[in-house]
């Protein structure tokens, strides 16, 4: 009975239209950052697009509240509440039903919206795992929990002006929640506020996830709103549409003393994208699972880069990217036999000569020290300080350059790999070690 | 004596058409809007970027969407009435009631008050008349919401046509966009009507 109800209401119901309308849109915001040059925000890995995915519903989720409130004011649109009430039919397993079908059209469109963004990742990538199916998960649970309180709140206010006021002020309530929080200190409580929203910001760099709690706490908190807003949907008297109100409440006093308050908290490395992944043979180059798009491109750069390196005291025989996170760097110093490749250096456009420059620079060392040194190290690297830097190179480069071909070949060999061994370890100034400390 | 008896039955016309279309309540809708808007504004500090301004418009032309269609459009039809001046009067006040309100609050910048309230406006006309006066807010509140939400930098000249009623996105383009929604939209409206 209640399947035929389900079916029943799936065809003839606004629930299609709906979650056709909210895939359409949260296309148009997908292919619309890639048509605007913002592709890589979500087309390299699964566990970004599902973080866009949730970002984008900073516009869905009013949407979805719209949905429903559109949806409760069916009956009076129709002229049918008076016969309805009076059917022995009890009326909240009609309001159910449709509730359900309205679930389920969100649901399918917010999955359908995801394997749309994952074509684009499949043609770039190929798949990742299944990190991303907790964010995921938790984005179609908040916008049931929408449709649902959508339907609650049109059901008590019965209006014209219901859904488009949802819409606009789902938007204004999500935009506080997250814009409050701005200027909270971390270890601040507003933090946890933050997390309230569906909407998440967008991980700090390629290689975080969201930590496992805030997945769950986050979870918690729409299946509790989902609760009480069918709750609110189902109760024909006042006062149990007062006891639909305690899931809600409870869940907000549950959650929020466990969110994270640090905004730090939130994210943590994502272990499947900081994997190696190696190339055949020789020399040996390895990047991260999420930037393997790009292996054959550092290997054939490595292939060049290598070589150079050899004429360096106890020179580097292998490659590997080291993802960004400068609070390890003084932790860790680098081993001698390896180039540590920064993997900022693969972001935005770049050729295998850039490539092969940002190896050499600081002779293969992690950005660690100063810049201009490290810079006029690559370039003398190249051909031992026969070839000038790039005529775009700022005025400082060019100055250290002079300085370092105008002494003898050794003296020049001795200070490129002295400023190799300082920048290994991360200690001493380098633009002193390579001027001899004439600045 | 004739001009008198126009002149009262105009009157009586008038006060029956706003009762019939509810002007009341999207009045009431639009002051709201307006203030409860320009209160949001005036705690985050931010009436420059307009995006209070969009979102206020938007929210009028919503409200004023559902009374671009009465209560039986069929029966209205075969009324001995010039219904197409009259529907393309009836835009042409909603885009002046819904850019005033929030232009006297001083939600935003008055150029962009102005081509959203005419562009918005325009566009939940052109809305009543594909999918009825009911449905006439969604295409409007999506359109400023979205924009709202996502305050890009448009550098395609589809995304800059595309994102029009945004505060940013000053320019040839999205006041193009904002005409032709206006004028083509008030025009369609007229001439078809509200969708039965």
């Amino acid at each position: 009975m209640t399947g035929r109800v389900l079916r029943i209401e799936l065809r003839r119901s606004s629930v299609l239209v709906s979650g056709a309308a909210l895939l359409v849109i949260g296309l148009v915001l997908l292919y619309g950052a890639v048509a605007n040059g913002q592709g890589e925000v979500w087309d390299r890995r699964w566990v970004e697009l599902a973080l866009v995915q949730r970002f984008a519903l900073l516009l869905l989720w009013p949407l979805a509240l719209g949905a429903g409130g559109w949806l409760a004011r069916r009956d009076r649109r129709a002229g049918m509440e008076e016969l309805l009430s009076s059917t022995s039919r009890p009326g909240w397993q009609r309001r159910t039903a449709t509730a359900g079908a309205l679930a389920i059209a969100l649901v399918v469109a917010y999955f359908l919206l995801l394997a749309l963004g994952a074509v684009r990742i499949a043609t770039t990538t190929g798949f990742d795992g299944l990190g991303w199916l907790p964010i995921a998960v938790v984005g179609a649970l908040s916008v049931v929990a929408a449709g649902w309180l959508g339907l609650a709140i049109g059901r008590l206010v019965p209006s014209v002006l219901t859904p488009p006021l949802l819409v606009v002020f789902g938007l204004v309530a999500i935009g506080t929640v997250t814009e409050v929080v701005k200027y909270a200190q971390p270890g601040q409580w507003t933090n946890a506020v933050n997390l309230l929203a569906p909407t998440l910001t967008t991980a700090p760099d390629d290689f975080t996830t969201v930590a496992p709690n805030v997945n769950l706490l986050q979870g918690l908190w729409f299946l509790a709103l989902a609760a009480t807003g069918i709750g609110v949907l189902a109760a024909s008297r006042p006062g149990h549409r007062l006891l639909a109100g305690i899931p809600a409440v409870l869940g907000l006093a549950l959650v929020l003393p466990l969110l994270p308050r640090s905004p730090a908290a939130v994210f943590v490395t994502d272990p499947t994208a900081t994997a190696l992944v190696c190339a055949q043979g020789s020399p040996h180059v390895c990047v991260t699972r999420a930037d393997r798009a790009d292996l054959a491109e550092v290997t054939a750069a490595a292939r060049r880069a290598l070589p150079l390196l050899a004429v360096l005291p106890d020179p580097p025989s292998a490659l590997q990217e080291i993802p960004e996170d400068p609070s390890s760097i003084p932790a860790h110093p680098q081993p001698t036999d390896m180039v540590w490749f920064d993997s900022e250096n693969l972001a935005g456009p770049h050729d295998e000569d850039d490539l092969v420059l940002r190896m050499l620079a600081g002779g293969g060392t992690r950005p660690c020290g100063d810049p201009i040194a490290r810079s006029v190290v690559a370039d003398w690297l190249l051909d031992q300080g026969h070839t000038p830097p790039a005529a775009a190179s700022a005025p400082e480069v060019w100055q250290t350059w002079r300085q370092l071909v105008a002494l003898p070949p050794a003296e020049q060999l001795r200070r490129v790999a002295a400023v190799r061994a300082a920048a290994l370890t991360c200690h001493g100034d380098l633009l002193s070690t390579l001027t001899g400390g004439a600045q | 004596m004739l001009t008198a008896v126009r002149r009262a039955s105009l009157v009586r016309w008038l006060v029956l058409y706003s009762r019939s279309r509810q002007v009341g309540l999207a009045i009431a809708a639009v002051l709201a809007g307006t203030v409860v808007m320009s209160l949001l504004s005036r705690t985050a500090g931010d009436t420059a970027s307009g995006r209070w301004a969009v979102l206020a418009v938007g929210l009028g032309a919503a409200a004023a969407g559902s009374g671009l269609g009465g209560v039986d459009p069929a029966l209205e039809r075969t009324a001995a009435i010039r219904w197409p001046v009259r529907r393309a009067v009836h835009v042409v006040v909603v885009a002046i009631v819904v850019g005033v309100v929030p232009l006297a609050a001083g939600l935003g910048p008055g150029s962009l008050i102005l081509r959203d309230a005419l562009g918005l406006s325009g566009l939940t006309a052109l809305t009543a008349t594909l999918a009825g006066a009911q449905l006439a807010w969604t295409l409007p509140v999506i359109w400023a919401v979205a924009t709202v939400a996502f305050p890009i930098t448009p550098t395609s000249p589809v995304l800059l046509v595309l994102t029009w009623p945004a505060g940013q996105a000053a320019g040839p383009a999205a006041t193009l966009a904002a005409a032709v929604l206006a004028v083509g939209g008030t025009l369609t409206y007229a001439v078809v009507g509200c969708r039965r």
